[in-house]
């Protein structure tokens, strides 16, 4: 079975780029699926829009959340995820260039599990995405099924 | 005759008409006196007449009226008159020669002969004075109480007319005073809503400001990545085609972005210095600065010999703010030294009554007089030939007002700099 992908929320183009090209020199084991939006992170992990094919986009062991996106806000997403029970206990990290004490409250406060910053000089993003592979995807327990649980 | 008859033995006491008329005049009050013939000879005065004119009879008898009467006295005409004519006269004269003013007043009637024609005049003198003074005063008086009145009802009716004028006008001010009085109260009640209304206005302008200011860090530097990032990837990629000219240019491009990059940085910790909520807490400086020493090695050149002296005093402030204003000043003073030289800052803390001072002294370049009024004025850069934005001072400024506290510095040129930072002591917050 292949492993879970990462879904990463970024409405930026280059910043997206920056990372897809990041990704594939990190050499990590996962597919980074990118959205350019916060909904179509509710479609994907609803199975709705063009997500409804489970097989081909099964649900991500991470979300990365870019925080200021137009329409739907990152931080309005990471809402959403925490009170959708399918998707509650889905690891989500911040990534965004906002170190505002304000939008870090928020983001802890609405049950994000890590804030990151990007870095000043994307050549870094390697760096970054090694780290999170390292940490959330290597030595963290992902959390379980959440369907086992539905009854408790 | 119906009346009642006199009795008998009435009739007999009763005397004669003639003896009544003799004693009538012997003993009557009344002055009376009669003259004879053309010349008024008097031919008979009574004792009234004699104690009125204080003379004896023996004067009196036979001599003249005129020479009898007070000078110029009018009555002697009447006398003529009434001989002539043989008709009764009354008369009241006012006496002139008399210290007070008296009145004489005369009843004159003919004594007539056989043939009915007047022989003489019979004449009756009375003092009517005091009764006619009096009336006549009275009469004045009356007079002048009427006018009196009239003078005080009109003078009443005047200051009755003023009152009512100034009722009236007291009324109108009266209420003037309440319009004024409700206006002045809408006033301030109005300037007391627009003041809300403006602080309201100015709170939101400020969090306007603020979220503008967010969205241009966050969407400024979005492109400056981008900028970095691609040169970045071009120099990797394609390295050797573009040859040591077009690496330098990827270079320049890169370095503008990261200027650029710095500069927004430092706007937004102005902005927020400025701003902000910086609340004051007492804060370990000693800590603080060794924390920013050595958390940040990357800030300072490896050769930097930054040391603390003794230990650095607790202060009041604003723990962000105060790093922020530290890191600033070892930023510029590791990096303001002459070529080749090492870098080597000395940071110490004293104590006054009411504040805390902490100096960063270094060895570097110095700072002109001229310069020293510049420096933390924002934008505000003295060399070219070093590297910055202009705002680091000015944010140090900022903070450190805000914080109550204050910034200075001891310079000269190719001497060094002392930066003083001045706070107040925590203690004396604890105390309060």
């Amino acid at each position: 079975m292949p492993k879970k992908p990462i879904l990463y929320a970024e409405d930026d183009k280059e910043d997206a780029y920056f990372m897809d090209r990041a990704f594939n020199q990190a050499g990590l084991a996962h597919e980074l699926i990118i959205v350019p939006n916060g909904e179509q992170v509710q479609e994907y992990l609803t199975g709705t829009g063009k997500f409804t094919e489970r097989d081909r986009y099964p649900l991500p062991c991470l979300v990365l959340l870019d925080l200021n996106m137009p329409a739907l806000s990152g931080l309005e997403v990471l809402k959403w995820i925490r009170t959708y029970p399918a998707v509650s206990t889905i690891p989500v990290v911040v990534l965004t260039s906002s170190n505002h004490a304000s939008d870090i409250h928020r983001a802890y406060a609405q049950g994000v599990n890590a804030y990151l910053l990007k870095p000043a000089h994307p050549e870094k993003l390697v760096d970054v995405l090694k780290t999170i592979n390292a940490f959330w995807l290597g030595l963290n327990q992902p959390p379980p099924d959440p369907n086992r649980f539905v009854s408790e | 005759m119906n009346g009642v008859e006199p009795t008998s033995s009435s009739t007999e006491q009763w005397p004669e008409l003639s003896s009544l008329c003799a004693s009538f005049l012997e003993h009557t009050p009344l002055a009376m006196a009669t003259v004879e013939g053309g010349d008024h000879r008097v031919r008979y005065v009574n004792p009234a007449f004699c104690e009125l004119t204080g003379k004896g009879r023996e004067e009196l008898i036979g001599r003249p009226f005129a020479e009898i009467l007070p000078a110029k006295d009018s009555c002697l005409e009447l006398v003529d008159r009434v001989y002539r004519t043989g008709e009764p006269e009354n008369r009241i004269e006012p006496d002139c020669s008399a210290p007070d003013s008296l009145y004489w007043s005369y009843t004159i009637w003919p004594v007539r002969g056989a043939d009915e024609r007047p022989v003489g005049i019979m004449l009756q003198v009375t003092e009517t004075t005091k009764f006619h003074q009096r009336s006549a005063e009275m009469s004045e008086a009356l007079m002048l109480g009427v006018v009196h009145q009239h003078e005080l009802t009109e003078a009443a009716e005047t200051l009755n007319a003023q009152l009512q004028i100034e009722i009236t006008e007291r009324k109108r001010a009266e209420l003037a005073l309440q319009g004024a009085h409700a206006k002045l109260q809408v006033s301030a009640d109005n300037l007391e809503n627009t003041v809300v209304e403006r602080t309201a206005r100015l709170l939101i302008s400020i969090q306007e400001l603020e979220s503008v200011s967010y969205s241009i860090a966050h969407d400024m530097r979005a492109p400056l990545r981008a900028m970095q990032g691609f040169a970045t990837i071009l120099e990797q990629e394609c390295h050797d085609k573009i040859g040591a000219r077009g690496r330098d240019y990827l270079r320049r491009i890169s370095d503008a972005a990261t200027r650029m990059d710095q500069l927004i940085q430092d706007i937004l910790n102005f902005s927020h210095m400025a701003h902000g909520e910086l609340p004051l807490r007492p804060v370990n400086t000693h800590s603080l600065v060794r924390g920013i020493v050595e958390a940040y090695p990357d800030l300072w050149p490896a050769s930097a010999d930054i040391e603390i002296q003794g230990t650095l005093l607790p202060a009041l402030g604003n723990e962000t703010a105060l790093g922020q204003c530290v890191a600033n000043l070892l930023g510029n003073a590791v990096k303001f030294v002459a070529p080749g030289v090492k870098p080597r800052v000395r940071v110490w803390a004293e104590q006054t009554d009411h504040c805390v001072r902490l100096f960063f002294q270094d060895n570097g370049i110095g700072i002109s007089r001229r310069g020293q009024e510049k420096i933390f004025g924002i934008f505000q850069r003295l060399r070219a030939d070093y590297k910055g934005t202009g705002i680091g001072l000015a944010i140090v400024k900022k903070a450190m007002e805000r914080m109550g506290g204050k910034v200075d510095v001891e310079s000269e040129v190719g001497q060094g700099s002392t930066f003083r930072l001045e706070l107040q002591r925590a203690d004396l917050k604890e105390r309060d």
